[in-house]
């Protein structure tokens, strides 16, 4: 058993990036907790509305110079820092186990897909390349070029600390905006680690800021008529909120919510492969995060369905659930006591609504010793109706509800009764179910023999139905489109 | 030891290599005549090293299922001799052990790993045919001694 050093030994006090700069809220500060050691690792701001607007002036003050900056010479900031966060690239993941909680395994994994948007945005030249027609009418020419718009926000959530934000700001910048990353305020150490490696490729000041606050700051950068567009990552009713207010306000949104992502497993399926990939996709990240399996659909006979449960129970049974930055862990604690105490309440719930709880997570069991606050085991229910609370709505844990399935129609017909469409997976070795099911299945990210479909950075991340508001999405051109105004110029020289 | 996720199983197969090093160099102390062929066994260790990292940091994703690619892997399985004996043919044969020792460890990792991990299992399976060369000829050193 390795237990890798800690990132950080003494708690420090989180600052704003500002015009360069690192400034001091004049805000009210709460702690940050390293959730599997209960300690105090920082000391978090909520910003003043003051502090916030100057971010947004500063932003502004940049825009012309930076927007005249060539593409080119903005790819070459993002090369810089891509190569900062290369060479920091484990003290980066072992922050994040830190703050949030997640093993170094799904650490490292969280920064390797952060720094890929940051690749992929370097690729800004060709990305933002407009189009062009001659002649459209004799001596009449047409072009489309593509143009900043001003100010972005960003507003994260504490399920990725690191990466969700690097879904939109490498974008904003590389397209010549300027960004304001608001981090969760549960857990804000890793865009102050951004925002340190930012500083360090000397980007120009007041295009790449951070601002540390809670619903207050948010606000703020939504309503700031000189920002001129919000992304957003969180639940479903505030990402709608959020899309409401920035529509009503004439700005761009995306806008990504919450999910209630089904899994279905066909009796054809690989069980060698499938159950190992079964619990990283609903105990990964603790249950976590917005593609993380939530309802997994059995289709099949008895026979198999009950060898297949046995087999699955008995792996979530042996997961080793602990400290993340302990090697040997395979599955870290809730992020804070407030979302355990919600997973608690929905098993709670799935016990009176007459669910079977297989495999109880409440009878915590942890390698080392380490206080129970934050911490629960994997927990799977049978027996579940799609119109039970856990069947029906997020949990955001590592809780497991099965339901059974006749035919893959039927299971595709029982996601569709759910309000969400953020991903949805399938394991089987027949490719016509896989077709199908991709073909038929509504939701914006769709695995097959994958148990989290995790789009790469030159892919759109997908949603649909209530787990997105928008048009166009995160990552790589859809991104590039976001970030832009398509500019149309008809010319005729006389 | 059991090793279930990448991250322990990424140290274990680093330090493999590195105790492998040592042993190479510390043989290559004691007959300078072997050193060319030592020297290329010392640099390949090396190699193994960067190739394995660039492996699992290069493509590791939270979407991957590194938490549960290694189960039922036990370190204690795969434990290299690493007292030289006295003779120059016994010598030999526990750097072709090691060798064996090495190559198991890496088969029975990719073999964990192949449906979950796509690059690590790819890596491991190079340095497989990279030391089942390199204990061939061992063991035609050890026949012509």
């Amino acid at each position: 058993m390795t237990i890798l050093q800690e990132p950080i030994t003494d708690p420090i006090v989180v600052q704003n990036y500002v015009g360069g700069e690192w400034l001091r809220s004049e805000g009210e500060y709460h702690d940050i907790m390293d959730p599997a050691r209960q300690r105090v690792i920082a000391h978090v701001p909520t910003s003043t509305d003051d502090e916030v607007n100057d971010a947004i002036q500063e932003a502004k003050d940049v825009f012309p110079e930076w927007r005249s900056t060539p593409p080119v010479t903005r790819a070459r900031y993002l090369h810089r820092l891509r190569e900062l966060m290369e060479e920091n690239f484990e003290e980066l993941s072992r922050v994040q186990t830190l703050e949030h909680g997640k093993t170094i395994d799904e650490s490292r994994g969280e920064t390797r897909r952060g720094i890929e948007q940051v690749e992929v945005a370097s690729g800004i030249p060709s990305m933002m390349m407009g189009y062009n027609l001659e002649d459209i009418a004799s001596g009449i020419d047409e072009y489309v070029i593509r143009q900043p718009l001003g100010t972005f926000a960003v507003i994260a959530p504490f399920n990725f600390p690191f990466m969700v934000p690097l879904w939109f700001a490498p974008y904003a910048v590389a397209t010549g905006n300027c960004v304001i990353v608001k981090p969760s305020p549960r857990d804000p150490i890793s865009q102050t680690k951004i925002a340190e490696l930012v500083d360090e490729a000397d980007f120009p000041p007041g295009v790449w800021q951070v601002v540390n606050g809670g619903t207050d700051a948010a606000n703020t950068l939504i309503e700031n008529p000189d920002v001129e567009g919000v992304a957003f990552v969180g639940s479903t009713p505030v990402a709608r909120e959020v899309y409401r207010r920035a529509g009503a306000a004439g700005k761009r949104a995306i806008a990504q919510g919450g999910a209630k992502n089904y899994v279905v497993v066909m009796p054809d399926a690989n069980t060698r492969a499938t159950i190992p990939a079964l619990l990283t996709s609903f105990y990964g990240n603790a249950g976590q995060r917005c593609l993380s399996g939530a309802n997994l659909l059995v289709v099949g006979d008895d026979s198999f369905h009950d060898s297949f449960m046995d087999e699955l129970s008995e792996a979530s049974a042996r997961i080793r659930v602990g400290y993340g930055l302990d090697e040997s862990v395979q599955m870290g604690p809730m992020q804070s006591p407030d979302g355990k105490d919600r997973v608690l309440g929905y098993i709670e719930q799935g016990v009176d609504d007459g669910a079977r709880l297989r495999l109880d997570g409440r009878s915590i069991d942890l390698v080392g010793e380490y206080p129970e606050t934050c911490f629960l085991n994997p927990t799977i229910f049978e027996d579940v109706e799609p119109d039970m609370a856990i069947g029906r709505e997020e949990i955001f844990g590592p809780v497991m509800s099965v339901l059974r399935a006749g035919t893959l129609q039927e299971a595709i017909d029982t996601i569709h009764t759910n309000p969400y469409g953020n991903s949805a997976c399938i394991f089987t070795t027949s490719g016509r179910n896989a077709r199908e099911f991709q073909y038929n299945t509504q939701a914006g990210n769709i695995g097959v023999n994958i148990g989290i479909a995790a789009p790469m950075a030159f892919f759109p991340f997908g949603g649909m139905k209530d787990s997105f508001f928008g048009t166009l999405h995160g990552q790589g051109p859809d991104a590039v489109r976001f970030f832009t105004e398509g500019k149309v110029v008809v010319q005729r020289w006389l | 030891m059991k090793l279930n996720t990448a991250s322990a199983a990424v140290r274990f197969a680093k330090q493999l290599e590195d105790e492998s090093r040592v042993l190479y160099e510390r043989v290559s102390d004691r007959y300078p005549e072997w050193q060319p062929d030592l020297a290329t066994f010392i640099r390949e260790n090396k190699r193994n090293v960067g190739s394995i990292d660039r492996a699992y940091i290069g493509v590791v994703s939270d979407a991957l299922d590194t938490q549960f690619a290694f189960e039922g892997i036990d370190t204690d399985d795969y434990e290299l001799a690493t007292d030289l004996p006295g003779s120059p043919v016994e010598v030999v044969a526990v750097l072709a052990a090691n060798e064996d020792t090495i190559i198991a460890f890496y088969r029975a990792a990719s073999d964990s790993s192949r449906d979950l991990l796509a690059d690590v299992p790819r890596a491991f399976d190079r340095i497989t045919s990279k030391r089942s060369r390199r204990a061939e000829s061992l063991r035609a050193l050890a026949d012509g001694l």
